[in-house]
């Protein structure tokens, strides 16, 4: 028993040691470095491979024609909306509970991007809704709430821009992002709850996809390129903002 | 060729939606990009 919580110890010193390690700026920094080029490398075959079958390769839907493909955009944005809301909050409520800046950095640069996501959902939505319902847009439940959304992000960063204590708006603008993960399950089942005018989820289990592979293929690999965008350009932001601070220390932040 | 960027009527709005991403996305990869780029240049030249 006592030999076993040693080897737990140690093994979670191990992993504490190394976290601890890249939570220093200067760490962080040459890690990002590494993950934007590894994952560049990644997702420049994944976008291209999910642009030509998705608006090329992939038979047209029944009942919309080549309207659906509007799917490949619209359906990564938006979950993207949701995932970067979820992280947006993990990073707000680690930085509330333990005040390690490099959190507030990571959130503050996911909400930044998180809120263009947010938006390319609503406006790829209305641009579709326009041939396939009719009108550019209803005040149905998915649709309101996705608005909700945009409105938590541009409302963080708000309060983020209007107080002028970086270190107090940093924690006032935390608490509200925690408090609006509650929106996220909102939107995510809102096609359930209230069942209006948008359609149900297309792939809301992996193992229950509702379209044929020619379909849901580009739509994964269009997902997962998002997903790996999404973290490529917060770590550039990050990397900025580790800079800047560098710039600033030396009275230099107007230089870029 | 023609009924590839036309798609039997809905090019316009399937493109829109396309370039729209294409826009938005691309300029926050590109815009931190060339702020990095920038800063390191004032950074080596200070050291």
């Amino acid at each position: 028993m006592k030999f076993k919580s040693q080897i737990l110890n140690s093994t979670l010193g191990v992993i504490f040691k190394a976290t601890a390690k890249y939570l220093k700026p200067d760490n962080f920094y040459s890690l990002s470095n590494n993950i934007i080029k590894i994952l560049s490398i990644i997702v420049f075959p994944l976008v291209i491979y999910g642009l030509i079958a998705g608006l090329f390769l992939a038979p047209s839907d029944e009942v919309q024609g080549d309207g659906f493909r509007i799917i490949y955009v619209h359906v990564p944005a938006a979950f993207l909306s949701l995932f970067v809301y979820t992280n947006l909050a993990i990073f707000s409520g680690t930085y509330l509970v333990w005040r390690i800046k490099l959190f507030d950095i990571l959130a503050k640069a996911s909400a930044e991007i998180g809120a263009v996501f947010t938006f390319i959902a609503l406006v790829t939505g209305s641009i579709w809704g326009k041939p396939m319902w009719g009108t550019w847009w209803i005040w149905d439940a998915r649709l309101t709430s996705e608005l909700i959304l945009l409105f938590l992000y541009w409302g963080y960063l708000a309060i983020r821009q209007s107080i002028p204590n970086d270190k107090s708006a940093a924690k006032i603008a935390s608490f509200v992002a925690v408090l609006g993960i509650i929106n996220v399950p909102i939107v995510h089942f809102s096609v359930n709850w209230w069942f209006t005018l948008h359609q149900g989820s297309t792939i809301s289990n992996i193992t229950n996809i509702k379209i044929a592979s020619s379909m849901a293929y580009p739509l994964i690999a269009m997902i997962l390129s998002f997903v790996l965008l999404y973290v490529i350009i917060t770590l550039l932001k990050v990397r900025n903002v580790i800079l800047k601070n560098k710039l600033e220390r030396l009275n230099l932040a107007g230089a870029i | 060729m023609a009924e590839l960027i036309n798609m039997h009527g809905y090019g316009v709005y399937v493109w829109s939606c396309y370039g729209i991403t294409a826009v938005l996305v691309g300029y926050n990869i590109l815009k931190p990009f060339y702020t990095h780029k920038k800063a390191v240049k004032v950074l080596k030249e200070i050291n």
